[in-house]
């Protein structure tokens, strides 16, 4: 029987494929330049990203923006930081979406979204993969996580 | 119309006055909004490279450039470097406005006998009792303020048995983000009785077929209320965060009790819960009350009532009663391991039944597959309230009347197949009646067995 793969399912899949496969690299936790915020721990990043804070540990408003569940960087960063799977995260969210608790961060297609949104807004904080290389004059590397 | 009632309608046609105004934003009107900012940060985008394109060229071949022009060019660089970014902001607010969400469960289940669980799963194909379908519509009004609604249709509607799939308001309120730790809300909310009783109908953000029926088969009937919320964040350190929840309200609505429909008030209904969070770690505490009106009483208990007043000789009605909900409970799943479980008390007035109920779920995670075991126990605490001659003894063919006894062990299996849907199959055991109804409509007189399978969505 030939079994056909919905778009979405092959997505997903390749997604999976890319951080099976793929050798794992930094990810870098990014800002805009003038954002002269701390430096968080990973565990406050992942707070931060989970919605669970809404203020970096200094008391400044931020506004996380996550990647496309398509990319490297998405599973390479969540395998790190919020230590949950696609389908976990998806629960996780599906509760606090469904009580009125929350919205997950926006999505963004991949890491030269996520440093358009990080160089024209100063309250975003992003993550990008280390391929992506991005000048320190037009964003600030918060983190590197190995 | 009692006060309380006209009290609670405030907030609930405020709440459905707003409506309107979240559905006149069309997808039309929504484009043409996009067309424009778009139209809008290409002009500024222009206009500044113009600017930019300019002050290098009239900057370079003039060695000493006259200050106040290079100044005034400068600022006007920066206003309009200001304006694209502010621009560019908006047309992201604007993108997020609307957030459309929803959830959807087909299931089947079948058991060996032919009282029905729950009202419905008995020994025939049951493709109602776990089904849902669910739609979410968050309209942002301004940066502060929210309006909400959801609306779920429920292939077994537990309330109004024959009718099927019929669409329910379950969520409908403005939400008001006070500060970014205290949110205010009011309308239609879902009793936060248990744990998970404000996301039970969806069925992906949990292992089982359905919440376990020792603790949500009864009190999982209670679904909205009508009234105010306050949701607020305890500032705690050391990476624990916790969340209170207060919470004022009623409604009237339709609950199966004993296998009969009962019409039941709920008036002012008041609790308050906390929920702390550590890492993969969740506890919850909460305390819930409301006076119960009994708007219709079905046969059994309208004979019981008879019965009981000319047994004690005096009046004793069960037309109005006080009740509290008590919970804990706790949830841990740090991707390999999931531990989960509630102990719950209910207590209502006099001779009504008082139940004391649990269950405790662990589970591991092998890639996309979760197997999971639970253990749930239901029991009626205060059988010695309801000793009764016949003919109110014999009514329920229990040992005491109403009293309810029942355990299970379920062993599920949930696949994770891609992130928004998960397979679940699930066998369950269910003993331990000593001779009551337990949650069936009525007394199986054995241990049954029920296989579920189920397909939850979230989109």
């Amino acid at each position: 029987m030939r079994t056909v793969l919905h778009p979405l399912a092959r997505l997903a899949f390749f997604g999976l494929m890319l951080t099976s496969s793929a050798a794992r690299g930094e990810v870098l936790v990014i800002v805009h330049p003038e954002n002269q915020v701390d430096a968080p721990t990973t565990q406050q990043l992942s707070d931060i990203f989970l919605g669970k804070e809404r203020l970096t540990p200094d008391g400044r408003m931020v506004q996380p923006v996550d990647q496309s569940e398509t990319t490297a960087a998405f599973h390479e960063f969540h395998y790190k930081v919020t230590g949950m799977s696609s389908s976990r995260l998806q629960a996780y969210w599906a509760k606090r979406i469904f009580t009125g608790r929350g919205q997950p961060p926006q999505r963004v297609d991949d890491d030269a979204a996520v440093l358009e949104m990080v160089t024209t807004d100063p309250t975003v904080i992003g993550y990008v993969s280390d391929k992506s290389e991005p000048s320190a004059r037009k964003v600030r590397i918060l983190l590197r996580i190995p | 119309m009692p006060a309380s009632r006209f009290r609670t309608a405030i907030p609930v046609a405020l709440a459905m006055a707003l409506s309107p105004a979240a559905q006149a934003l069309t997808e039309e009107e929504i484009l043409r909004r996009f067309e424009e900012y778009e139209r809008r940060i290409e002009a500024l985008e222009a206009e500044l490279r113009a600017v930019k394109a300019g002050k290098t060229t009239v900057a370079a071949p003039v060695a000493t450039p006259e200050p106040t022009a290079q100044s005034a060019s400068d600022k006007k660089l920066a206003r309009l470097e200001r304006q694209v970014t502010s621009m560019q902001r908006a047309f992201r607010q604007e993108e997020g406005r609307l957030q459309l969400n929803g959830f959807a469960s087909a299931g089947v289940a079948t058991s060996n006998v032919s009282q029905q669980l729950n009202t419905q799963i008995h020994d025939d194909w049951d493709f109602n009792a776990d089904s849902v379908f669910g739609l979410q519509a968050n309209f942002r009004v301004n940066k502060k303020t929210q309006f909400v609604s959801q609306f779920v249709a429920r292939g077994v509607d537990e309330a109004r048995s024959e009718d099927e799939f019929d669409a329910r308001v379950e969520w409908a309120y403005l939400s008001y983000q006070h500060r970014p730790d205290l949110k205010l809300r009011a309308g239609r909310l879902r009793l936060p009785i248990f744990m998970i009783s404000e996301y039970q109908e969806v069925g992906y953000t949990y292992p089982w077929a359905r919440p376990p029926s020792e603790v949500y088969g009864l009190v999982g009937q209670f679904t909205a209320y009508d009234g105010f919320d306050v949701l607020y964040d305890l500032p705690l350190r050391g990476g624990w965060h916790a969340n209170l929840q207060a919470y004022w309200g009623g409604r009237a609505s339709t609950v199966l009790l004993a296998g009969s429909s009962i019409g039941v008030d709920l008036d002012d209904a008041v609790g308050v819960n906390v929920r702390l969070n550590y890492r993969d770690l969740d506890l919850f505490a909460g305390y819930n009350r409301a006076d119960l009106s009994f708007s219709t009483l079905p046969a059994s208990l309208a004979t019981a009532e008879a019965a009981l007043n000319a047994f004690a000789g005096q009046t004793l009605t069960v037309r109005k009663e006080d009740l509290t909900f008590k919970a804990l409970g706790w949830h841990y799943d740090d991707g390999d391991w999931l531990f989960m479980g509630e102990y719950t008390i209910f207590n209502i007035d006099e001779w009504l039944i008082d139940t004391e109920a649990y269950y405790a779920t662990v589970g591991h995670h092998f890639g996309r597959f979760l197997p999971h075991f639970t253990f749930g126990k239901l029991n009626t605490t205060d059988g010695s309230n309801r000793i009764f001659p016949a003919p109110v003894g014999n009514l329920r063919n229990a040992p005491t009347f109403l009293d309810a006894e029942q355990s299970s062990w379920t062993l599920g299996l949930r696949y994770d197949h891609m992130p928004g849907i998960a397979l679940k199959f699930e066998w369950q055991r269910i003993a331990d009646l000593n001779g009551t109804a337990g949650l069936f409509t009525a007394p199986p007189g054995k241990d049954v067995d029920v296989w579920s399978f189920v397909i939850d969505t979230v989109f």
